[in-house]
């Protein structure tokens, strides 16, 4: 059983206009040892999806008509707050696109690391040793806070504790949201466009980090971006996200070098490359569909270039093998024929 | 040479700690010469804080600076009266990053167009009339339509909305643009088509533009020749393509080695 499965998610959001369609129907799973891209454009619903995991989207106005997200074989859809609060910063955890808003100005960092540490521990006693006093545990929680800032790189991490988060830059901001994140010893991190924010140099820096910490520890990563690069250096896996659909998804190495889906085709001819010759980028005409009047069939037949007829009457599955699946009646027909 | 710049360096004086203390000046540009040719694309490439931005405000006079010289047609824009300088600024525009906040929400479409050929009024010799079908036009030319025309900012997407941006920037037939990061707030495949554009309406209008931006993909796509900034100093320039295949100083070696290739097989972690 894998770690993370999430099976036919349905998302809808109440707004004034009416019902929206967020996400329709998503089918995902997350292995140890696995770090899943998840990209698509603004709105696709990629941050929706890894919000519902940890549920952390309010409901209402969100609603989850269909589907389920087991998590070690859990259905979190079913778990009160109180158990949702025993896994986050203990078997889940997340880091978010701005470092400068996600840590408290009010508090050292250092405070902020114990107290994730401290609750994590409640849930998870081997993580701090078995302390005989309350003052022992806070000091190994303060302990294992700049052993993590340690590892994240920060250095002189034992004085850096005491420092307020005004005090670091965006990189290094960035690592400690990534400590806090990690202190609790999750099986599966949740990063939302972690390295967004943050210069190509310092982005290089903390998927290395990333990338070391899998290796290490077989964690599970879901990590949501739009960058394409970033996507293909540090993932092993990658699912395309478009207007709330998964439209393909595999083996990064597969779905970069041969997409499929005409939307991956076009989001990959969109990418600037060396000796793209000027005036030459395709890029994508068109806009996304109404989520609150979505289009019957498959959401991306109004901009795409070889759509038929009947991609407007049903929603096309995602098929293929374990390696790459894609969402698309022609490709798939087209393939059928090759083989 | 249309623009040259010449050792040019700005500072800003540090704020203060207490009554008495002040903190050190902060050098934002030092030393800075470059000159950009006419009709070329000059890409300014740097990480956040490098000085990028500075530089484009002071070849506008957004910002005085401390030392050098900036020659646009080889007059000296320090030297210029208030009255000259106006008439000057309709020859250089900008184009910012965020198309979000550089469109007043309270005005339309038409409204925005219009006011820079309001405030030149004098020299354009237009009517009200003249300059609603200026800006109509424009519109059209951008890829938008005369059904925009009295909508307001909120109505549009970020890529429509960048695209009045540019619009407003053409509308006294510049020579110069400077583009501020013109695409880093939008997706991929938005950002294609404004780069197209901009490409287009280069040829079309005899520009010449300065590229400000971190993306070295987009600055590769889009540039003849390009500097490198690192802390307020160029630390490389020269023809973009030979920059890129043969970085000749270390810090542009290892700003080309962080960018994110899209081939999974030159990932580093293979």
């Amino acid at each position: 059983m894998a770690l993370l499965e999430i099976r036919d998610l349905h998302l809808t959001m109440q707004s004034f206009q009416g019902t929206a369609h967020v996400l329709n129907g998503i089918d995902l799973t997350v292995g140890h040892g696995e770090i899943w891209g998840l990209v698509g454009e603004t709105g696709c619903g990629k941050s929706l999806t890894g919000l519902s995991v940890s549920r952390l989207v309010a409901t209402p106005p969100a609603r989850y008509p269909r589907g389920e997200i087991r998590f070690a074989g859990r259905n979190l859809l079913d778990a009160t707050e109180e158990e949702m609060r025993s896994l986050r910063g203990r078997r889940i955890g997340m880091i978010f696109q701005d470092p400068a808003t996600n840590l408290n100005p009010a508090f050292r960092v250092g405070e902020q690391l114990v107290d994730v540490a401290l609750h994590a521990a409640r849930h998870e006693p081997s993580l701090l040793g078995a302390p005989s006093s309350r003052r022992a545990l806070r000091a190994a929680a303060h302990d294992l806070a700049v052993e993590m800032l340690d590892r994240m790189g920060i250095p002189d991490a034992a004085a850096r504790v005491h420092d307020y988060p005004h005090q670091f830059s965006g990189g290094m901001r960035q690592r400690v949201l990534i400590a806090l994140a990690l202190i609790g010893q999750p099986d599966l991190l949740i990063a939302d466009e972690p390295t967004t924010a943050l210069d190509v140099s310092v982005q290089a820096q903390i998927l290395r980090l990333i990338h070391g910490i899998v290796r290490d520890r077989g964690l599970a990563v879901l990590f949501i971006t739009h960058n394409l690069g970033v996507v293909a250096q540090l993932c092993s896996h990658v699912a395309v996200m478009y207007a709330g659909n998964i439209v393909e998804a595999g083996r990064a190495r597969s779905v970069l070098k041969h997409p499929m889906h005409p939307y991956t085709r076009a989001l990959l001819s969109s990418v600037p490359a060396a000796g793209t010759r000027r005036g030459s980028l395709r890029g994508l005409a068109g806009a996304v569909p109404d989520l609150v009047h979505p289009p019957a069939g498959c959401r991306f037949a109004s901009r795409c270039a070889q759509a038929e007829p009947g991609c407007t009457h049903t929603i096309p599955p995602l098929e293929g093998t374990s390696d790459h699946r894609i969402a698309c009646f022609v490709t798939m027909r087209e393939n059928r024929v090759l083989a | 040479m249309i623009l040259e710049i010449e050792a040019v360096t700005k500072s800003f004086d540090g704020g203060r700690r207490g009554l008495w203390r002040r903190v050190p000046k902060v050098v934002a540009l030092s030393d800075v010469t470059l000159s950009i040719r006419r009709g070329e694309s000059f890409g300014i490439v740097g990480e956040s804080g490098s000085g990028k931005s500075t530089l484009a405000r002071c070849i506008l006079r957004l910002e005085e600076i401390s030392s050098g010289r900036i020659l646009f047609e080889g007059t000296d824009l320090a030297k210029l009266t208030p009255r000259q300088l106006q008439r000057l600024r309709a020859r250089i525009q900008i184009v910012f990053q965020d198309p979000y906040t550089s469109l007043n929400p309270r005005m339309s479409v038409h409204d925005i167009l219009v006011e820079p050929m309001e405030i030149h009024r004098d020299r354009l010799g237009l009517g009200a009339r003249g300059r609603t079908d200026r800006a109509v036009e424009m519109l059209e030319r951008v890829g938008l339509g005369v059904q925009h025309l009295y909508r307001f900012p909120h109505e549009f997407s970020g890529g429509q909305r960048q695209r009045i941006g540019i619009a407003r920037a053409l509308m006294l037939r510049p020579d110069f643009l400077i583009l501020d990061e013109p695409t880093s707030a939008l997706d991929v495949s938005v950002q294609a088509q404004v780069l197209n554009l901009l490409h287009e309406l280069q040829a079309e209008f005899g520009l010449t533009y300065l590229f400000i931006s971190h993306d070295l993909a987009v600055i590769r796509y889009i540039c003849d020749r390009l500097a490198l900034m690192h802390r307020g100093r160029i630390v490389e320039r020269g023809d973009a393509e030979a920059i890129f295949q043969r970085p000749e100083t270390e810090y542009a070696r290892t700003l080309l080695a962080a960018m994110p290739d899209p081939d999974p097989d030159r990932s580093p972690f293979l």
